[in-house]
Parts: C-alpha cells; sequence; structure tokens
C-alpha cells in the first residue's frame, strides 16, 4: 500500500490548470490515501493540518469557536494545532506528544492525515503514525533549514517502504518570503533525500499560520508557478497494494466449528477459490481448499484483504505462523534473513543479541549475527561498515539467524509478509523491512563481520609492554650468560625495556597512519 | 474493496487477535449502536458463536429503552450477559449532582474495576472510536492499562504493521479497540448496509432524537426529524455539530474525557 516506485515528477511548468484534468477514479468511492506530516520539532506539522482542516471547512463551527476561547483563556494567539494536539500537555507545552489521525475528503480522494510527533524521544510514536502511511509530507521550517529530525524522519520513511514523498517549506512569512532562501534550502533537502533514494514528487513554499499557498493561492510567493498544498494533495501518486496474484495467506488461528478445522486468517496477496491445491509452509505439505469462508458466510472466492476461513480436504495439522501459498511456489521458508532495520529502545542492539521476530502471524527466536552499514544517530551519515552494535534512533541492515525456518518474503515482492517488527522483553523495540532470505541471505552472512582490526592506542600499548618484558628479560640473560656478569645482565635488560617500549609505541601508531597493503572491508 | 468492507476485515481480524491472544476476554456493551455493531462484527468473526462475555455496567440512570433493549437482544443472541453495578456508591447516594466527574468515575470506571477484578479478566474489548473526541484520538487498538487501570498517554507502546503489545506483566489488562478507525458515518453505514439492530432511541420522535446514548440525566436529545437509518445518514451528512455535543461530562472542565480516560473511563 505504499507509493510507486518509479520516479513521477511532477514538472513545475505546468499551469495549475492542468492539474485539474487528473481522472476521477472510477466509481462513486472516493480513493482512499494516508498520509503522513513528517519534520522536525515545531517545524509546524500540526499547525498546517489543522489550517487545512479550518480553510477546507473540514472542523465545525461549534469547535473552532471553543478552540478560539481556549486560547483565549490562554492569553494566546490562534492555534492552529489545538485541532489535533488534544492532550492538555501537548496544548501547555505546544508539542505534539503521540499521533492523531484525521480524515479529510477532497473532491477527489478521502485522507486519512495522521500527524506525527517530531521530538526524538516520540521516535516510537512517530513509527506507529508513519508506517501505516502511503506517502509522507516532510515539512521543513525554511528559517532554521533541515535539522536533526529531519534528516531521521526521511530516513525512517526508506525503513517503512515510502519512497516517494512532498516536501514543504513552511514559515515562509518569517524570512519575508525570500525565493533565493527558499532555494538554497530545497537545494540542501533535495541533496541529503537524494542520497536516501527518495523521490521527491514537488516541493513548495508555504506560511501554514498565515495559510500562504496552504489552501489558497498565495500572492506574496508569486514567483512561485505550482499548485497549492491543497492541490498537491489530489496530485501526490499513491499506488495501493497491486492485486497480486501470487498467493499469501498466513494462519491466524484455528477455530472449530461443527466438527471442521476452520483456519482463518486474512490473504496478504493473491486469492484462493474452492477446490485449488495449495501448499502450506513451512511443515511442507499439500492439500485441496475443501470449503472457504469470507468472515461467517460461505463462499467460492476470497481474494486479498479479506477475512477468510479455509478447511482442507486432509486432515492437516498446521498452526498460527504457517502460511498457505499456492502448490508450486519456488520460495521456500528460511533461517536467514537479511533486512533494513530501525531500533528505537532504549537499551542498544547487540551482535549476538536474541530477540523475538514477529511477521505477519510468525513469531521466532532470532539471532543478531551481524549489524552493517550503521547510520549515525546524530551525523546521520553511515558510521561504520560493521558495527558491534546500534542504539535507539539508528538503522542499519542486519543479518539474522532465526531458531527454526519461517516463510518469509522480500519486501520488493510481498510486503506484508517482508516487514518485521523486533520485540524485546515484551516490548516491541524495532522493525525492519527484508532485503534478501535464505540462500542469498547466508552469503551476506558469510561476509567476514569485523574486517579491519584497527588497534586502540592503550591496547598496542599495553601489547608494547608485554612484548618488551619477554624481550628484556631475554637480553638480559643473554648478556649475563655471554658476560657472566649478572648485574650488567640486569642493566642491559631495563635499558632495553625501557628504551624499545617507546619506540615499538611510536612505531605502530604510524603505521596506523599508512593505508599500504591494508585490505578493503 | 470499498472502505466498509476494509474496516470490517480489520476489525474482524482485531476480534480474532483478540481472541487468540487472551483466554479471559470480555466485550463491553454499552447498547449503543457502536457496541452493537461490535456486537456484529463479533459474529462474523466467531461463526456465529459469541466466544466471549458481554458486560454491561449499569449505572442505574440508563433510560429504560436502553435496558429493554439490551435485554431483548442479549435473549435473540443468546449473549453470556454480565453486568457490573456500583452498588456502595449507589447506596451512598451517587447521582449527577455530586459532581459529573465524580458520578462517570464511580459509577462507570470504578464498577468497570471492580468487575474486571471480580472476573480477572485479562482484556476487554471497547468500542470507542478515533473521531469521538480528542483524547479517543490518540488511542491505540490494543492499550494496555497500568495496574491501577491508568492509560499512560504519554508513553504508549508503539503499534505498526498489525502488530500489537501483548504484556507479559499480568498486573495490567489491556483494553482492545477494534472500531478506532471507524468514523460515525462509517457506523451508520454499515448499520444500514447489514441492517443491524439499534435502540430506538436514536430514532426521531417528535421532532427530537438522541445521537449518542448515556445516562438519562446527562444526555442531551437533537432536534430531529431522522426517522429511519437512511436518513440518520442524511442529516449527518450536513451537520456541523460534534458527536458527543449532548453529552454533559465532556462539557464539565477543560479536558474532561482525558480526565476520565486516564483513570480507566472507557
Amino acid at each position: 500500500m505504499k507509493a510507486v516506485k518509479k520516479s513521477e515528477s511532477y514538472s513545475f511548468d505546468e499551469t495549475p490548470v492542468a492539474i485539474k484534468a487528473v481522472a476521477q477514479p472510477a466509481g462513486s468511492e472516493k480513493e482512499e490515501v494516508n498520509i503522513v506530516i513528517v519534520g522536525h520539532v515545531d517545524h509546524g506539522k500540526s499547525t498546517l493540518i489543522g489550517r487545512l482542516l479550518l480553510e477546507t471547512k473540514q472542523i465545525s463551527a461549534e469547535q473552532v469557536a471553543a478552540t478560539k476561547a481556549l486560547c483565549k483563556q490562554q492569553n494566546r494567539e490562534f492555534e492552529y494545532a489545538y485541532f489535533l494536539d488534544a492532550l492538555e500537555e501537548e496544548q501547555a507545552q505546544n508539542i505534539t506528544i503521540d499521533i492523531a489521525s484525521i480524515r479529510f475528503t477532497t473532491d477527489q480522494r478521502a485522507f486519512c492525515i495522521i500527524d506525527a510527533p517530531g521530538h526524538r524521544e516520540f521516535l516510537k510514536n512517530m513509527i506507529s503514525g508513519a508506517a501505516s502511511a502511503d506517502t509522507a509530507v516532510l515539512i521543513i521550517d525554511v528559517n532554521e533549514g533541515v535539522r536533526e529530525q529531519t534528516k531521521r524522519h526521511a530516513n525512517m520513511l526508506i525503513h517503512l517502504g515510502i519512497n516517494n514523498i512532498v516536501v514543504v517549506l513552511n514559515k515562509m512569512d518569517k524570512i519575508n518570503y525570500d525565493q533565493q532562501r527558499y532555494e538554497q534550502v530545497q537545494a540542501d533537502i533535495l541533496r541529503y533525500l537524494s542520497k536516501l533514494n527518495i523521490t521527491v514528487f514537488a516541493s513548495l513554499p508555504i506560511s501554514a499560520r498565515e495559510g500562504e499557498l496552504v489552501a489558497q493561492p498565495s500572492q506574496k510567493l508569486s514567483w512561485y508557478r505550482g499548485p497549492t498544498f491543497l492541490e498537491l494533495l489530489d496530485l501526490i501518486p499513491v499506488e495501493k497494494s497491486q492485486t497480486l496474484k501470487v498467493l499469501r495467506f498466513p494462519i491466524q488461528d484455528v477455530m472449530r466449528k461443527q466438527g471442521e478445522r476452520i483456519y482463518v486468517g486474512t490473504l496478504t496477496s493473491g486469492e484462493l477459490r474452492l477446490g485449488d491445491q495449495v501448499r502450506i509452509e513451512p511443515v511442507d505439505r499439500v492439500t485441496q481448499v475443501k470449503q472457504l469462508y469470507r468472515a461467517n458466510a460461505k463462499v467460492e472466492h476470497v481474494v486479498v484483504g479479506e477475512a477468510a476461513g479455509v478447511v482442507f480436504s486432509d486432515p492437516i495439522f498446521a498452526e498460527r505462523g504457517d502460511v498457505i501459498i499456492a502448490q508450486h511456489d519456488a520460495q521456500k521458508p528460511t533461517t536467514k534473513v537479511v533486512a533494513s532495520v530501525f531500533w528505537f529502545h532504549k537499551q542498544a542492539l547487540r551482535v549476538s543479541d536474541q530477540l523475538l521476530f514477529k511477521l505477519a502471524t510468525a513469531e521466532v527466536k532470532a539471532q543478531v549475527v551481524a549489524i552493517k552499514d550503521r547510520l549515525d544517530s546524530d551525523t546521520l551519515t553511515i558510521a561504520e561498515k560493521n558495527s558491534r552494535q546500534m542504539t535507539a534512533g539508528e538503522t542499519a541492515e542486519l543479518t539474522f539467524s532465526l531458531e527454526t525456518p519461517v516463510f518469509i518474503d522480500e519486501y520488493s515482492h510481498h510486503e506484508q509478509t517482508g516487514r518485521f517488527v523486533l520485540q524485546r522483553d515484551g516490548d516491541i523495540a524495532g522493525g525492519g523491512i527484508v532485503k534478501s532470505v535464505g540462500d542469498q541471505a547466508a552469503v551476506a552472512a558469510a561476509k567476514p563481520l569485523v574486517s579491519t582490526k584497527i588497534e586502540s592506542k592503550k591496547r598496542s600499548l599495553f601489547k608494547a609492554v608485554s612484548w618488551r618484558i619477554i624481550g628484556a628479560i631475554t637480553t638480559g640473560v643473554i648478556a649475563w650468560g655471554i658476560t657472566g656478569t649478572p648485574d650488567f645482565g640486569i642493566k642491559i635488560g631495563l635499558l632495553d625495556f625501557v628504551l624499545k617500549i617507546g619506540i615499538y609505541y611510536v612505531h605502530e601508531r604510524l603505521w596506523d597512519r599508512v593505508s599500504f597493503g591494508r585490505q578493503k572491508a | 474493496m470499498n472502505r466498509l468492507d476494509e474496516l470490517e476485515n480489520h476489525s474482524i481480524w482485531v476480534l480474532r487477535e483478540a481472541r487468540r491472544h487472551f483466554g479471559r476476554l470480555a466485550m463491553l456493551w454499552s447498547i449503543g449502536k457502536d457496541s452493537n455493531t461490535l456486537l456484529w462484527l463479533t459474529r462474523k468473526a466467531f461463526f456465529d458463536d459469541m466466544p466471549f462475555p458481554y458486560v454491561h455496567i449499569d449505572t442505574s440512570y440508563k433510560p429504560p429503552e436502553m435496558i429493554a433493549f439490551r435485554d431483548k437482544l442479549a435473549r435473540e443472541y443468546n449473549i453470556d450477559l454480565v453486568t457490573g453495578m456500583n452498588k456502595k456508591a449507589l447506596a451512598a447516594g451517587m447521582n449527577h449532582t455530586q459532581g459529573r466527574m465524580n458520578c462517570c468515575k464511580a459509577l462507570k470506571t470504578d464498577a468497570l474495576q471492580q468487575i474486571i477484578a471480580e472476573n480477572n479478566y485479562q482484556a476487554v474489548i471497547a468500542g470507542i472510536r478515533h473521531d469521538e473526541e480528542g483524547s479517543r484520538r490518540k488511542e491505540r487498538i490494543f492499550s494496555p492499562r497500568g495496574n491501577r487501570f491508568s492509560w499512560d498517554y504519554k508513553d504508549q507502546p508503539p503499534e505498526f504493521w498489525g502488530q500489537f503489545a501483548i504484556p507479559e506483566d499480568e498486573t495490567t489488562h489491556v483494553r482492545i479497540h477494534p472500531l478506532l478507525k471507524w468514523t460515525e458515518m462509517d457506523v451508520w453505514q454499515y448499520i444500514e448496509r447489514e441492517n443491524i439492530p439499534v435502540c430506538e432511541l436514536y430514532f426521531a420522535r417528535n421532532g427530537r432524537r438522541y445521537r449518542s446514548l448515556g445516562c438519562a440525566p446527562c444526555n442531551g436529545s437533537i432536534a430531529s426529524e431522522a426517522t429511519t437509518v437512511t436518513e440518520i445518514i442524511a442529516e449527518l451528512a450536513r451537520t456541523t455539530t460534534p458527536e458527543r455535543a449532548g453529552r454533559a461530562q465532556d462539557q464539565e472542565v477543560a479536558y474532561a474525557m482525558q480526565k476520565l480516560r486516564q483513570d480507566g473511563y472507557m
């Protein structure tokens, strides 16, 4: 249910009139779009949504009056963000603590707009909101420019499968609607996003507080040629889950009805008909569909997204976590997984840690085999090719070894059987999308864990000392043997010890700086 | 698949998750349209069975039409009905004149707490929705509650990709909200499509009807001519008034619902 993978950008040379030509979806049903607003603290996420709701009159007059009264009572300007930041603490501190979603409709689409918190400590809440989004709007205070959470949120989007977004540069009023500054910040963010392989469908300048280019065209931003934010909402390309023909039916539970075992669950892909030959993994059993249910009704055919029930013609023992697939499907269960992982638990995740790996309805113990390409949580650049650990707010490519085989897909083939969460001590602590499984993953895992052995200064010093003690004793003993004078032997030994320790240390540090002959990681 | 189908499938999936993870499970049944929709969805999810008890918190101030409707449905669907009542507070004369917040807390929250403790429920299913009011908008589908019933809205567990927090700690219970993503309009359209029975108080009599059902002393009716579900849907499409505008406890103090709900109110 995510945005399209191909780049599909809006051309800024087109006039807004051309935009109206976008085809209305077939039938009376509007296209459902989940959209999340992300970005740094205080860059105006909740304000933008509030302003949009107000200008399009999707907030009741009563609610506007109540908010006005509340703001007056608190002696402050009208606060658009209050429509979504409903908690007392949120209003008092002017922050969003937890996500809130609100329905919003245009002529063409029915949106669920998700307001995400921008504080780093609420990252798990931001993910809870963004994970259900089809696409995202990244908002940046043009005055402050690209900040830490701007980058972190963008990086998270990629790990949640969102790769085509809209960029909004807010608070243009604070910089006097200056085009030059806008272009400068726009260039910064576009550069960063292209590194992450995020496609920017469009970017535009707005002032959420003043309502410039939110729902109405702006005189002050006349140099910008393109649609308003509201118009853009109808244009963002969103490709709902392609109705893949390949069957995926993770078993959720087994129920008994009139002596029959009904395997229930929701099809995450494909379709199933009465009489179909199916295989159940990882138990690797083949059987036939004898009876089918959609909810509680007997039917002949169920499709992706439906809460289904199936009865097999053979007495098969399957359970929650097993997946029903087509008989000749080439995909096999595996114990090796390589995935792009994000982590938000307070305690760091380390190589060889044990976790609970939850994918669709399956749950299995997993061990972390390797942590590669960790993105540093402060600089948001690749900190290490190979790491021993990752901390909250970081992302990396991880290799897992599962205790028992699980049926897993690559995320690019099947979203719902290609993504997972990681649980530690009963808490959901992170998640990831699967890049490769089975043999391919095993190859990736076989690569050396720690390839460059750079000595710490402390370690080289200790090594030098221990080596010199052995060397000095040997020299001393030999000197004593040759001269026959124990006193001379001791003196030579001590001199040897003190002098060479310094030479060895300096020598080691110098070689550290030379790249000659060093093998690549 | 249209929106109602998507919502139905999602709710059935949540109900099946609830049943799968909690042996001692109950559903809160307020007799309103939302919990009747849940009742309907339960029958769909469990092949016409009702695999858990339905708990009704009776404050003794509910309109008689609600109680009559409850008993009729319980007989018809063979529902295992459990009623909870804070008899001690009622004997001491608790009513809304002692402050609506106090009354809601004693007769609803405390009564619920008592019945959860008595039956040792690990989880209760409730029909709240995001679009009802601000603090409910912040809710998760699986919402763990502290041992003193509290809702820690400032530190909720992450919830995404259909994976829920199942606490290992025995002292807490979990609230499960299968209708969270539905809107008032969705519920009525689904009631129309499925022909779900609802209490007669929702339909206009002498030019007035109830939009939200609750205790008689604290619930105001609205001016309306809607006598059928279809007419209610048409009325909702026009209105700008919030759903719970008639519920006096919501307007009692600033952040009233947040304050009630952080102590365990539904």
